[in-house]
């Protein structure tokens, strides 16, 4: 299995055996899996594009041609041509999406199927930079290094290829898990961030964007063209959102509130008033309320009109009519009771509670000692204001090398 | 009965994202203003610059102001072009590098920065021996000290907040501006020595012209620019006020310098003292604070020294491991990061190492990494020009002519006074 590196470079020979040029690159079509080599290019004076058809072979001693070569017959290369193996992707860096980080390559592997030259893999490896460096003796004398390939199945270009060259950009990314692309997105640039966060659809992006390392957000979504983050910061929930805009720069906040739709723009500002690290800079606004006098057939009926995130549905929150907290519904309790049963009498009246200006701390060791999934945040005068589920304070009771963090040169 | 209803604060949001900051939060806001290239300009006057600047004033007086004007300049539309480089791509240099030349170009440029930095790295610890010796301590008590700070800090601790100190702690070298004045130079000869250039074909001159410009304008400093512009998420839109950032670093950098020259032409140089310690360069404070001047001295020095061996290891292993794909990341275990630790960890044994050889005369160590930082320049400054001048990487933020032709000025400026130098070392040795 011959690698790019060991084929480029070489003399194109005609079938008579003399020499017609140089090969320089190969042109793949990257929307099919294992993509296969449609073109070769081949530099003499000035480079020129020859389909794979006219191709006989292809080795690292040389490539061969199955017709004498005729110069007039084929174009020069452009930049609109299919993407180039050479100039396109390697020494670029790519998406690893099995190992959940971005590699560079250093080499790629070729392997012929059916008379088809095609893509099988990216080396990452030293080996690999030692290869390209025709070093690669060093490599023997450490026990000969093996390459270390990684399946073209599970890599994604997006990075290192311009967006508009590519059909589906980010194929690869959009298949994996929003915590693990936060993973990958915060090892890239905030302008490469940024790129993938418009590429992919408002709803994903956010998710991503909610799982991004607290210094990483405010410099992609400052990065991202604004009506694109506004769209994304109104698909995260309302803490999220205010979380990220806290940290971003205040006229460039002022503007994305502005474009965001007025409702999810008042919930966010609302948040903001509070300090980021307090139980009020940290709560969720969007939970269910009920009253004492709803039955619970009524309560279910909501729920299944309304369908409710999973965060917002094991607890229900009991209110009086000017938002004071009575008491919790939990889920559990809803279910089990009879369809007649009015609220007041199937709910927890003894509640723990956070105040809004708590610290944050103090939130995450009630949650932990009390054994709860979220705690409802009230005001001074016992109104409710939102919630702090287990998720939003996980990040202060897990060790900090469990988290996501961007590679950055200073800590 | 009612679904998520959003409780109602009416508070000026105006206020409310800086009323959400701690006080450590506006200070870093603060710094992200300051910005990338006042802290370059700030590291970059490091022990080598001290000793070169102070090197330059003691040997030739005022003779060779001349040469920081045009650094200046020259610094001002380099460092422009790693800060546009950094805003419009989002990449760091070595990144970049990779990208565009390969892996041959890649592994020439990263043997020059590895070269440039081990030699800077042993001055910055020479740096330390020199402000211990001032105060009368073994530099074999200090010097291993001072690398197990630089690691413990940057390793385990956060070096962005140890920065704020150490930059507070540089504001000790603005004293030379005082100083400057206080010395009462000859303002004539020191308008004559800015404004008309002069040559003398020897070796020392040739030597310490070329270690001005190589402690001025170094390779590191332009990987480290574009990185630091990179990670603070600087792009297109900041652009105009990061151009403003490194204009003003390199003309207070460079202001700096230029009153370090004239200090120590004014004392040192004018009453024919020679400065083959770094206590004697310390005495060209004198007519500021007298005998404290030492002190003083020591003090910035150990700042300047501290701050450069933190942060050239570091950003020598992060450009290395980023041109080669490795991971890189003091956040991650030495295990996960072999190749970035390795790196961090050898320059500085490397650094430390060097310095504790008995008898290493300290002045020669601070000044060499000028002089090879200048001859090594030039790789990178080409490398340099061709990104910028590619369309394919930054479109229409190419350079224009005239940044073109002050930057390959300098490029060319400083590869012929190479060629001139070694011409005239090997002359000079082989008429030994």
């Amino acid at each position: 299995m011959p690698f790019v590196s060991q084929v480029l470079g070489r003399a194109v020979l005609d079938p008579d055996g003399s020499r017609v040029g140089t090969l320089r690159d190969l042109l793949v079509a990257v929307e099919l899996p294992y993509p296969p080599v449609r073109a070769v290019v081949i530099g003499n004076s000035h480079l020129q594009v020859v389909p794979w058809a006219e191709i006989a072979s292809v080795t690292p001693r040389a490539t061969a041609l199955r017709h004498p070569f005729d110069r007039a017959a084929y174009p020069p290369a452009s930049d609109d041509d299919l993407i180039w193996i050479g100039r396109d992707i390697l020494d670029k860096q790519i998406v690893d999406t099995e190992g959940v980080k971005l590699v560079r390559v250093n080499d790629v592997a070729l392997t012929l199927i059916n008379d088809e030259l095609r893509l099988a893999g990216v080396d990452n490896s030293t080996a690999g930079l030692l290869r390209r460096l025709r070093l690669e003796w060093v490599a023997g004398l450490f026990g000969g290094a093996r390459p270390r390939l990684i399946d073209w199945g599970q890599v994604d270009i997006g990075p290192a290829v311009d967006v508009v060259r590519l059909k589906v950009p980010f194929d690869g990314l959009r298949r994996m898990r929003p915590a693990d692309m936060a993973t990958v997105i915060s090892q890239m640039s905030p302008g490469k961030a940024a790129d993938v966060l418009e590429a992919l659809d408002d709803e994903t992006a956010a998710r991503a964007m909610a799982e991004l390392p607290d210094e990483h957000q405010a410099a992609v979504l400052t990065a991202m063209e604004p009506d694109e983050a506004a769209d994304v910061l109104e698909q995260m929930r309302p803490d999220d959102a205010a979380d990220v805009l806290g940290d971003v720069e205040e006229k460039r906040a002022e503007e994305l509130m502005r474009l965001m739709v007025p409702k999810a723009a008042r919930e966010v500002r609302s948040l903001l008033a509070y300090p980021e690290d307090t139980a009020g800079g940290r709560m969720d606004t969007s939970i269910i309320t009920v009253s004492e006098n709803d039955t619970a057939d009524e309560i279910i009926n909501l729920l299944r009109r309304t369908a409710p995130s999973e965060d917002q549905i094991y607890y229900l929150y009991v209110v009086d009519d000017a938002g004071h907290l009575r008491g919790i519904l939990p889920l559990r309790n809803l279910i089990v009771a009879p369809p007649d049963a009015r609220v007041a009498d199937i709910m927890h009246r003894d509640v723990e509670f956070v105040r809004v200006d708590d610290p944050e701390e103090q939130v995450a060791q009630k949650l932990i000692r009390y054994d709860l999934l979220a705690i409802p945040v009230v005001d001074e005068q016992n109104r409710l204001k939102g919630v702090v589920t287990v998720n939003d304070v996980v990040d202060l009771v897990t060790p900090r090398s469990w988290q996501n963090r961007p590679r950055r040169m200073l800590g | 009965m009612n679904t998520t209803k959003p409780p109602e604060r009416s508070m000026a949001a105006a206020r409310t994202v800086v009323a959400r900051m701690s006080g450590w939060q506006r200070l870093m806001l603060f710094l992200a203003v300051m910005g990338p290239g006042l802290i370059t300009s700030v590291v970059d006057n490091d022990a080598t610059g001290i000793a070169g600047y102070a090197i330059a004033g003691t040997r030739f007086g005022y003779s060779l102001l001349w040469v920081l004007i045009l650094t200046t300049l020259a610094l001002a539309v380099i460092q422009e072009m790693g800060a546009r480089l950094g805003s419009i791509t989002g990449k760091g240099l070595a990144d970049l590098i990779r990208e565009r030349f390969g892996v041959r170009i890649t592994a020439l440029a990263m043997l020059v920065l590895l070269i440039a930095n081990s030699t800077t790295v042993v001055a910055e610890f020479a740096g330390v021996a020199g402000a211990s010796e001032i105060f009368g301590v073994s530099r074999y008590i200090t010097v291993p000290i001072a690398g197990l700070v630089v690691f413990t800090v940057v390793v385990y601790g956060s070096y962005r907040r140890v920065e704020v100190v150490l930059l507070a702690g540089s504001l000790v070298f603005l004293t030379y501006i005082v100083t400057g004045f206080l010395a009462r130079p000859e303002w004539g000869a020191v308008a004559r020595g800015s404004l008309v250039p002069t040559f003398d074909f020897t070796l020392p001159y040739f030597t310490i012209l070329i270690g001005l410009i190589g402690t001025t304008i170094t390779p590191w400093m332009l990987f480290y620019l574009q990185s630091t512009v990179v990670d603070k998420g600087l792009g297109e839109r900041e652009y105009a006020l990061e151009r403003l950032d490194v204009y003003s670093g390199s003309v207070i950098l460079n202001v700096v310098a230029f009153f370090i020259v004239v200090t120590t032409a004014a004392t040192l140089f004018a009453h024919g003292e020679p400065a083959d310690t770094v206590t004697d360069v310390a005495r060209s404070l004198r007519p500021l604070a007298g005998d404290f001047a030492e002190r003083l001295f020591a003090i910035g020095l150990l700042n300047a020294s501290l701050m450069a061996a933190a942060v050239l290891p570091l950003s020598t292993a992060y450009a290395v491991c980023e041109a080669f794909g490795w991971e890189r990341s003091v956040d991650r275990p030495a295990r996960e990061a072999p190749a970035f630790f390795g790196l961090f960890a050898g320059l500085i044994l490397i650094g430390l190492a060097t310095v504790l050889i008995p008898g290493v005369p300290l002045l020669v160590l601070l000044f060499l990494p000028n002089v090879v930082g200048g001859i090594l320049l030039p790789v990178v400054l080409i490398l340099m020009l061709k990104l910028v001048n590619d369309r394919r990487i930054v479109g229409q933020w190419v350079n224009s002519r005239r940044q073109n032709a002050v930057a390959l000025g300098a490029t060319i400026a400083v590869s012929a006074l190479t060629v001139a130098y070694l011409a005239i070392a090997i002359l000079s040795v082989t008429n030994l």
